[in-house]
C-alpha cells in the first residue's frame, strides 16, 4: 500500500512543483498581524478556520454548524447554541474541546489536528469577554509553526533518468527533507572506485536538487567541485578522506549557501584557508588531518570567530571539582518525616511497616509479615497470599476483627 | 492491499532495471522517482519519514547485564554517610525485588566505592565516576538521562523490551524497525549490523532474537559480524569456485525463486533473493570493511591497546565507525558482563576499563570525521542496579541486584542536545523524582531524530498495525538540539 501511496505522491509532487501558484507556497504566507485587527479578526477567526473550518465552514456544515462568520457562530448548530457569551465553561464549543480525546463528542475529531493549549485559552478568553466581534483584548499568542511546512526552498523535480542512473550504480539518494524536493546523495557504497569525472557526470543533472552531498573516500576532485559550486542549494559537503588538494578544492570558493564542509584527511595547505574564507555561510568545518597547519587554523579562527572549526585536537578537559576520598560512615540520620514533602497527604506517611494485628483478620491464623497491605493508613498483616484478596472484596466484613487503633 | 497489486509492485531491482532500460522517457521517470520515494525493495527510503532527519544512523552501545548507575553516572554523595544502614521503607515503598534478594533479612545501603568528579558540560557540570575517565572528558558532548525506567526486572524480558518495545519475544527490534523505516544507504552491506563483545563480569545469555526482524520482512534483521575467523560464515567461495560461477548460480536460483514466488506470492522468497544478492555483494565489501590495515597508528592508539584483538570492545568500536562511514543505518554493539550481583567493584572495574577508552575514542573519531553530526549514539543497559547490597557488604566489596525503577543512559550526536542532564532520582538512586522516561519515550525520540514519526512507522501483522512504541511513547523535546 505504501508503494502505491508514494508513487501517487511522486506524481503529485512532480505536478504541483511545476504549476503556479503552488499550494505549498501559500502556507508560507505570513499570518495576519493580530495587533491591528480586533481580537476576533486577528486571533479567533483564524483558529476557528484552521481547526474547525473543514467541517464547520463555508463548504461543510456538519451538525448544521458553521463557524466562519459571526452570524453563523451565534446561530449555533442542530444541538443549539455553541457559545454562551461571557461564560466559557457553559459554552458547548469549549466543553467539547476539553472532552477526552477518545470521547465521541470531542472536537476536533481525534484523527484531526488538535488546537494547542494556547489556542483553547484564547477561545476561552474571547468568550469570557462576551465573545465580541469588534475590539476585545487578549495577549496575542504567537502561532506555532505548522508541522510539515516546507522548510527548504521549492525546487523542481529531479531528472528521473539521472536518479535511475544513480540507483543503478548503487548510489544512495534520499530526500534531504521530506517536504521539499531537495536531495541527499551519498557515494558511501563503493566509494573508492568513483573517479572525479564519473562523479561529475552522474551528479550534473541533479545540481539543482542536491542539498547534501557525501563524497567521502571517493576520488572527487576539481570537476566535481566545480559542479558543486553550481549546486544552488548545497548545504553540506563531505569530502572526508578524499585526499583532495588545494587546486581541486578551489572551485568551491564563493558558494553562497554551503554551511558544513568536511575536509578531514584531505591533502590541503594553508592556501585553502582563503577558499574557506570565501564561503559566506560556512558555519562548521572539519579540518582534522587536512594538511592545514596550526597557523592556518589560527587565521581561520581569527577571521571567522563564529565558525566552528574541528581540527581533531585532543580535548584537554579537566574536572571542575574532584570528590574527596570517599569514607563510609553510618552517621546520617535515616530520612524521617523531613523526607516527606510538606503538604503531602497524611496517608502517604506510613510511620511503620509493622502490622497492627498479630492474627489474620480473615482466617484467624498468625500473621506472616510477607503478606501485608495498607488499609486506611494502617498496615494489616495476613497469614497467606489468598486472604488479602478476600479482605479487599469486603473490608467491612472484617473490620471488627482488627484492633481498634 | 490486493495481492495481485502487490505482485505487480514487487519488482526486484534486477527486473526493475531491466525493464526500465528498455523503456524510455516518462514511464521510466515515474518509476525512478517513485523508487527513491520507496517503491524499489532494496532502497525503500523514507517509508514513513515525516520530519527532516537530524540523524542518518544509530550506533547503539548496549551494556548487557545492566551496569550500575550508582557506580558510574548517578552521583549520590549523601549515601557515603549511610553505609550499612537499612534501606528505609519510605524509599523502598514495598516495591518488588527479584528472587535473588527478596529473601535477604536486611537491605543494607552500599554507597559507591568510586570517586566522582564534576566535568564541564553546558549546564552546571556532570558528575562522573572515576571508572570512566575518558568518557568523562567528553561530558560536553553527552546528554545524560538519569530517569529511565523499565517494566521488566530480569535480563531476558528487559533486553527484549528495550530492543523491541515489548517484553514478550516476537516483535521486530529497534534496528529492524530503523532498517524498515529508512532503508539501506549502502547496498553492499546489511542495514543493521550487530557486534558482540564478551565481558569480564557475570554474563547472561544473549539471544539472536534481540536483533531479529519479528514479523517484518527478514532482510531487516540484524546481521551479526563474528569476531574471529570469517566475520560472516560461509561468505567466502570454496576453492575452485569463481565469482562468475557464483553469479551464474545465483541467477539460476533466482529464476527458480521467481517461478515459486509467482505461484505462492510468499514474501519470504523475495527476502531470500535479496539476501542472496546481498551476500554476493558482501563477499567483496566485508573483507574490506574488517581490514584495519588502512587505519593510522594514531587512530589505533586512540581506541586503546585492545583494538588489535578482534571482538574486543575497542575493535568493535572501530568497526562501528567504519560501518557508520560506509552508510550502515543501525550498528549495535553488545558489551556483555555487567550483571554484578556479587563482587561488583572488581567486575565493574574490568568492564569499565574495557569500554571507557574505546567508546570515548569512537565519539572523538566520529566527531573529527564530521560524522557525529548525523550519527546518533546511545549508551544504555537494560535496567539499573539496587542501592542496597546483595549478599555481604564490606568497606571494599558489595553486590547489587536488578533495579528497573531507575537507571542512567546517555546519548550523543545526531541532533541530540549536547552537554545536558535530564531527570533526577532520589537520594538513594532508587526512585525517580523528576522527569521519568519510559523506554518507549526514548524510542519515540530517537525515531523522531531519524525523521520517522513513531506513530506512523507501522507494520500490519496478524490483523493489526504494530509500532516500535506499541501504544505509548512521547517525544522528549528537551533532548533535541
Amino acid at each position: 500500500m505504501d508503494r502505491v501511496k508514494f508513487a501517487l505522491l511522486a506524481l503529485a509532487l512532480a505536478s504541483c512543483s511545476t504549476s503556479a501558484p503552488s499550494p505549498l507556497a501559500v502556507q508560507q504566507a505570513p499570518a495576519p498581524e493580530p495587533a491591528q485587527a480586533s481580537l476576533y479578526q486577528g486571533r479567533i477567526a483564524p483558529i476557528l478556520a484552521e481547526r474547525c473550518g473543514t467541517c464547520h465552514g463555508p463548504e461543510k456544515q456538519k451538525g448544521k454548524l458553521a463557524l466562519h462568520t459571526p452570524p453563523a457562530i451565534l446561530a449555533g448548530g442542530s444541538d443549539g447554541p455553541v457559545i454562551v457569551a461571557g461564560k466559557p465553561k457553559q459554552s458547548e464549543l469549549v466543553r467539547r474541546l476539553h472532552l477526552p480525546l477518545a470521547d465521541e463528542d470531542h472536537m476536533p475529531p481525534e484523527n484531526r489536528p488538535q488546537p494547542s493549549a494556547e489556542e483553547i485559552a484564547a477561545l476561552e478568553n474571547w468568550i469570557a469577554q462576551g465573545a465580541p466581534f469588534d475590539g476585545g483584548t487578549g495577549a496575542p499568542v504567537p502561532k506555532p509553526a505548522p508541522q510539515n511546512q516546507v522548510t527548504g526552498p521549492l525546487v523542481g523535480p529531479a531528472d528521473p533518468a539521472a536518479l535511475a542512473a544513480l540507483e543503478q550504480a548503487f548510489v544512495h539518494v534520499e530526500k534531504a527533507d521530506p517536504t521539499s524536493g531537495l536531495l541527499w546523495v551519498d557515494f558511501a557504497a563503493n566509494a573508492p572506485k568513483w573517479s572525479d569525472a564519473e562523479l561529475a557526470k552522474l551528479l550534473a543533472p541533479l545540481a539543482p536538487q542536491v542539498a547534501q552531498l557525501g563524497l567521502a573516500r571517493t576520488q572527487a576532485g576539481a570537476q566535481t567541485l566545480a559542479l558543486a559550486r553550481r549546486m544552488p542549494h548545497l548545504e553540506r559537503l563531505d569530502l572526508r578522506g578524499t585526499g583532495i588538494a588545494d587546486a581541486a578544492l578551489a572551485p568551491i570558493a564563493g558558494h553562497a549557501r554551503l554551511e558544513s564542509l568536511v575536509l578531514a584527511r584531505a591533502k590541503l595547505s594553508d592556501a585553502s584557508v582563503e577558499v574557506l574564507l570565501g564561503l559566506p555561510k560556512l558555519a562548521r568545518v572539519y579540518l582534522w588531518e587536512s594538511g592545514v597547519t596550526q597557523a592556518g587554523l589560527a587565521r581561520l579562527a581569527q577571521e571567522r570567530p563564529k565558525l566552528a572549526i574541528d581540527s581533531g585536537d585532543e580535548t584537554n578537559t579537566t574536572a571542575l571539582e574532584v570528590e574527596p576520598e570517599p569514607k563510609f560512615t553510618s552517621e546520617a540520620p535515616p530520612p524521617g518525616a523531613a523526607a516527606v514533602p510538606a503538604g503531602a497527604p497524611a496517608a502517604v506517611a506510613v510511620a511503620s511497616l509493622e502490622p497492627i494485628n498479630s492474627v489474620c483478620p480473615v482466617s484467624g491464623a498468625p500473621v506472616n509479615k510477607k503478606y501485608m497491605i495498607v488499609f486506611e493508613g494502617r498496615v494489616i498483616g495476613f497469614c497467606c497470599n489468598k486472604c488479602p484478596g478476600e479482605f479487599w472484596a469486603d473490608p467491612e466484613k472484617f473490620r471488627s476483627k482488627l484492633p481498634a487503633n | 492491499m490486493d495481492p495481485r497489486e502487490l505482485y505487480y509492485l514487487n519488482l526486484t531491482r534486477r527486473r526493475f532495471l531491466a525493464a526500465s532500460a528498455q523503456t524510455a522517457g516518462a514511464a521510466l521517470g515515474v518509476g525512478a522517482l517513485s523508487s527513491i520515494l520507496g517503491a524499489a525493495p532494496a532502497s525503500s527510503s523514507l517509508r514513513a519519514a515525516r520530519f527532516p532527519p537530524k540523524a542518518r544512523r544509530v550506533i547503539y552501545l548496549h551494556m548487557e547485564g545492566a551496569p550500575s548507575h550508582i557506580d558510574l553516572w548517578d552521583y549520590k554523595p549523601a549515601l557515603r554517610q549511610r553505609f550499612d544502614q537499612d534501606l528505609p521503607d519510605s524509599i523502598r515503598q514495598g516495591q518488588r525485588l527479584t528472587g535473588m534478594t527478596s529473601g535477604q533479612s536486611r537491605f543494607p545501603v552500599a554507597p559507591s566505592l568510586f570517586r566522582f568528579s564534576r566535568y564541564p558540560n553546558r549546564q552546571d557540570g556532570a558528575w562522573i565516576s572515576e571508572l570512566m575517565p575518558y568518557t568523562a572528558k567528553l561530558a560536553h558532548e553527552l546528554c545524560f538521562v538519569h530517569s529511565m525506567h523499565t517494566e521488566a526486572i530480569n535480563h531476558e524480558p528487559a533486553i527484549t523490551f528495550f530492543q523491541t518495545g515489548n517484553q514478550q519475544p516476537g516483535r521486530p527490534s529497534f534496528g529492524a524497525w530503523t532498517s524498515y523505516g529508512l532503508g539501506s544507504a549502502n547496498h553492499n552491506l546489511p542495514t543493521f549490523a550487530v557486534l558482540i563483545t564478551q565481558g569480564f563480569g557475570n554474563m547472561q545469555a544473549l539471544s539472536a532474537r534481540f536483533w531479529g526482524a519479528g514479523f517484518l520482512p527478514s532482510e531487516h534483521q540484524g546481521c551479526k559480524l563474528r569476531a574471529g575467523g570469517d566475520p560472516v560464515l560461509y561468505l567466502r567461495d570454496p576453492a575452485g569456485v569463481t565469482r562468475e560461477d557464483r553469479r551464474a548460480l545465483l541467477d539460476t536460483v533466482e529464476q527458480l525463486n521467481e517461478t515459486e514466488f509467482a505461484r505462492t506470492l510468499d514474501p519470504e522468497i523475495r527476502s531470500r533473493v535479496e539476501q542472496a544478492e546481498m551476500a554476493y555483494r558482501m563477499q567483496m565489501s566485508v573483507p574490506e570493511l574488517t581490514d584495519f590495515s588502512s587505519e593510522s597508528e594514531a587512530t589505533l592508539e586512540m581506541y586503546g591497546p585492545d583494538v588489535k584483538k578482534p571482538g574486543s570492545f575497542a575493535a568493535n568500536c572501530l568497526l562501528a565507525r567504519r560501518l557508520a562511514e560506509r552508510g550502515v543505518r543501525f550498528i549495535q554493539l553488545y558489551m556483555r558482563g555487567w550483571d554484578a550481583h556479587n563482587n561488583l567493584p572488581s567486575e565493574i572495574r574490568a568492564q569499565s576499563k574495557a569500554v571507557d577508552q574505546p567508546q570515548a575514542a569512537l565519539l572523538a573519531d566520529l566527531r573529527q570525521r564530521g560524522l557525529l553530526d548525523d550519527t546518533l549514539v546511545l549508551w544504555a543497559g537494560e535496567f539499573g542496579r539496587t542501592v542496597y547490597s546483595q549478599g555481604a557488604l564490606s568497606q571494599t566489596n558489595y553486590g547489587r541486584d536488578h533495579h528497573p525503577r531507575c537507571f542512567s543512559v546517555w546519548m550523543a550526536g545526531g541532533g541530540i542536545q549536547p552537554g545536558i542532564s535530564y531527570g533526577k532520582t532520589d537520594d538513594y538512586a532508587y526512585n525517580i523524582v523528576e522527569n521519568p522516561v519510559e523506554v518507549h519515550d526514548l524510542h519515540a525520540t530517537m525515531l523522531e531524530l531519524l525523521g520517522l514519526d513513531h506513530e506512523q512507522l507501522t507494520y500490519r501483522s496478524q490483523g493489526r498495525d504494530f509500532r516500535l512504541t506499541d501504544v505509548s511513547g512521547k517525544v522528549i523535546r528537551e533532548w533535541i538540539a
